[in-house]
């Protein structure tokens, strides 16, 4: 099953390890973007989706779903429209251009090829962050607060 | 293409990390799952490690001061030249007019050689340019025995009670700080500290005092911990301290600190009544008073509470403890010194490492370097500093040297070099030798340094030293309140280290946070017009700097915060020599706003 990055928001402590790491490995751009809503400092990460919109909406096929998973983006094919930045639902494609450098997560794929994990993953100082297959992650990443019953840090940043 | 090993030293937790190396350059930053301290995790600051090692702004070539600018030169004429100097103002006034300053992200054997250097040239003027808050925690530290816990074991406590803001300043610690207090049922996280940061937010006791009075909020918890003590279990110290905390009445200490006594009593409950305990203390600049006291009040509380407890003092430079302890009893204290050169008494000055001037942007410094006849000054980037020096020195990282750093009590750490340095620059040790041996001298390694042992506190100073916290506090806030009114705060974060001179060369941090920003309460915000924004004038006694703001509500009414690791937020802290420590105060400063439009 194809594994993903999960952020389990209780854990998060809004330190910006992971896009500080994505940065120092994607040659000093950052597909991990951080920020505040008032009730929590999250970051914003590529979700790999099932039916993705950014792929759906590029007009010159340069988004790509790879075999595992892995939605990419095709530099030499981009033409920099910004379609995909338009279509994602969860805004984390940088609009930006710049030419043959990877600006969309690409899950670092020579880390997972080397059976590591993605480098966001490895950094992050709190165990917010967590690679794992879609099937194997129970509720309590997908219900905010469920690990901590309650006791949700959200809850209390008031 | 290869794999080394080395150290982070943006904090004293000294995580492991793997650099990639192909050739002569780094490729990437690797992880280092089996290191004990951070099992390969790392926060921001431990990535620059890579951007340290390639960037292109180092300094790669000694410079010599010609005129206006600085013209490259090669190291034989530099030093010699920095020979010269020394021998000539040695005859002329003698070897005391030397001063020689490190930074304490030096390795051991650098701040020995250091100590022995000056040593050789005649001159007492040594010391380490620590930062206020790690000194006053080293100096109450200083020659106690205390069961230090290992950063590794955190997991297994059952109640941990932080000091400042754990998170934002050593956030590798947040998995297992996080990881104790979710394992059982009943464990506890008791975290001191004005601003409700996300190390507060995991909090299940949350102690909100006033800025400055955590030694006050910690004698009051052992003050109402020895209440329920019996008399053999309160132990040695007993008596002596029992008397000495009843003289601080409960009203000063809930006055002072704004917290109910019957707050204080149950955090004292929780953690008295816990398996295993343990004290972090993790100060910021400008966030804490009184840390001598900070230090020794947490050694008792771990000592006379029940179970097994300890303490886990934390700094903010890499080798805090290790330079400490290579010179301990420094003759002069590195404010002493640098008042010293304020008042001519210095006129050739060695420093090594950190940017004074941005680190403690303050009158006395800039007079001090005016009046320094011979200023030379080594490092990693070009610095404020290095606008004033007649000779500036390339450093080697300490990604590019070899030698031990220790990281915690008893555990040294070895460095390895990743990459040679960059250009011709050398490890300092390496500058200290040469230049030795150009004096006509050797810094041949001494005999072991003898360890400080077998003292104990002194239990009516640390009162007398506590008693005076609330006094003080609010004498002074008195005079100060109608022309300061607020608060200032210096918050901590993982973006950047120290007074941020080397971190603001890095890329992604100057992403994320290029410049200072000033917080301030929604209701004050309010009071002052300021609606999502804008600019503010905030002023201090000892400066002025304007500051765009946010408004946040984690932080209590009157009380501002900003990033300490900015010159325009150091400036307004002033350069005060506290007669007891030795050492610059480090305190929560009075300041006014102005808004601006
Ligand atoms: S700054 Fe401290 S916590 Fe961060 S990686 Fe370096 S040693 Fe670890």
């Amino acid at each position: 099953m194809a594994k993903r990055v999960f952020v389990n928001l209780d854990y998060c402590i809004g330190c910006g390890s992971c896009s500080a790491a994505c940065y120092y490995s994607h040659n000093g751009f950052t597909n991990v973007h951080y920020g505040s809503v008032p009730e929590a400092t999250i970051p914003f990460i590529c979700r790999h989706c099932e039916d993705p919109a950014c792929v759906a909406a590029c007009p010159n096929g340069a988004i790509k779903k790879l075999d595992n998973g892995v939605i990419k983006r095709m530099n030499m094919l981009c033409v920099g429209c910004g379609s995909c930045s338009l279509a994602c639902p969860f805004g984390v494609i940088d609009p930006g251009i710049r030419s043959y450098t990877i600006l969309k997560c690409d899950l670092c794929i020579e880390r997972l090829a080397d059976g590591k994990e993605p480098a966001c993953v490895t950094a992050c100082p709190s165990g917010a962050l967590r690679f794992e297959g879609v099937s194997e992650v129970s509720e309590e990443y997908i219900l905010i607060g469920g690990r901590v019953g309650g006791q949700h840090p959200i809850f209390r940043r008031r | 293409m290869v794999e080394k090993r080395s150290v982070c030293l943006f904090c004293s937790l000294g995580c492991g990390l793997g650099i990639e190396v192909d050739g002569g350059g780094a490729l990437g930053i690797e992880y280092y799952p089996e290191h004990p301290v951070n099992n390969g995790r790392l926060c921001p600051r431990g990535h620059y490690a890579l951007e340290l090692l390639n960037h292109p702004h180092r300094l790669y070539v000694p410079q010599i001061r010609d005129g206006e600018g600085l013209r490259k030169a090669s190291w034989d004429e530099a030093l010699n030249l920095l020979a010269t100097r020394i021998d000539e103002t040695r005859k002329s006034y003698g070897p005391q007019s030397i001063g020689i300053v490190l930074d304490p992200n030096h390795t051991n054997e650098e701040v020995e050689a250091g100590l022995r250097l000056a040593e050789a040239i005649g001159t007492s003027n040594f010391s380490c340019s620590f930062s206020p808050e790690d000194y006053g925690l080293l100096k109450g530290l200083r020659g106690l025995s205390y069961s230090e816990i290992k950063a590794e074991e955190l997991e297994e406590f059952n109640c941990i009670l932080v000091i400042g803001s754990l998170f934002e300043s050593h956030p590798i610690l947040a998995k297992r700080v996080i990881g104790a207090k979710y394992k059982k049922r009943g464990n506890s996280l008791i975290v001191i500290d004005p601003q409700r940061t996300n190390t507060a937010l995991f909090a299940n006791i949350h102690l909100e005092n006033r800025p400055g009075s955590e030694a006050l909020v910690l004698a009051g918890i052992l003050k109402s911990l020895i209440k329920g003590a019996s008399e053999e279990a309160v132990g040695k110290w007993g008596g002596e301290l029992k008397a000495g905390l009843e003289n601080i009445p409960d009203e000063a200490i809930s006055q002072a600190s704004g917290i109910r006594m019957g707050q204080l009593a149950e955090a004292a409950r929780v953690f008295n009544d816990s398996e295993k305990g343990v004290v972090i203390l993790s100060p910021g600049f400008g966030r804490h008073r009184g840390l001598p006291e900070l230090a020794q009040l947490s050694i008792l509380l771990a000592n006379l509470s029940k179970g097994e407890k300890g303490i886990l003092p934390l700094f903010t430079f890499g080798n805090a403890l290790g330079s400490y302890r290579a010179a301990p009893n420094p003759v002069k204290t590195f404010p002493q010194l640098i008042e010293d050169a304020s008042g001519g008494g210095i006129k050739l000055l060695l420093l090594f490492g950190e940017d004074i001037l941005s680190a403690y942007p303050s009158e006395a410094v800039q007079k001090a370097i005016g009046q320094v006849e011979f200023l030379v000054s080594a490092g990693l980037f070009p610095s404020e500093i290095s606008k004033f020096a007649h000779i500036v020195l390339p450093s080697a990282s300490w990604l590019e040297k070899s030698g031990t750093v220790s990281s915690f009590k008893g555990r040294d750490q070895v460095l390895e070099p990743v990459l040679p340095p960059p250009g011709i620059a050398r490890p300092d040790l390496e500058i200290m030798s040469q230049l030795a041996t150009r004096l006509g001298f050797s810094l041949e390694p001494k005999a072991q340094r003898k360890a400080e042992k077998g003292i104990s506190i002194d239990i009516q100073g640390l009162i007398r030293g506590v008693a005076s916290l609330p006094k003080e506090m609010t004498a002074e806030e008195e005079g100060a309140k109608e022309e300061y009114p607020y608060l200032l705060v210096g918050e901590e974060n993982s973006i950047h280290f120290a007074d941020g001179s080397i971190t603001r060369n890095f890329g992604w941090a100057m992403e994320v946070l290029p410049s200072p920003y000033i917080e301030i309460n929604t209701r004050d915000a309010e009071k002052l017009g300021l609606d999502g924004g804008g600019e503010v004038l905030v002023r201090s006694r000892s400066g002025e700097s304007t500051l765009p703001v946010q408004i946040t509500d984690r932080i209590p009414q009157g009380v501002l915060f900003a990033p300490s690791h900015f010159p325009q937020v150091r400036c307004l802290y002033g350069w005060r020599i506290d007669p007891d420590l030795g050492y610059l105060e480090s305190r929560p400063e009075r300041v006014s706003l102005m808004v601006r439009d």
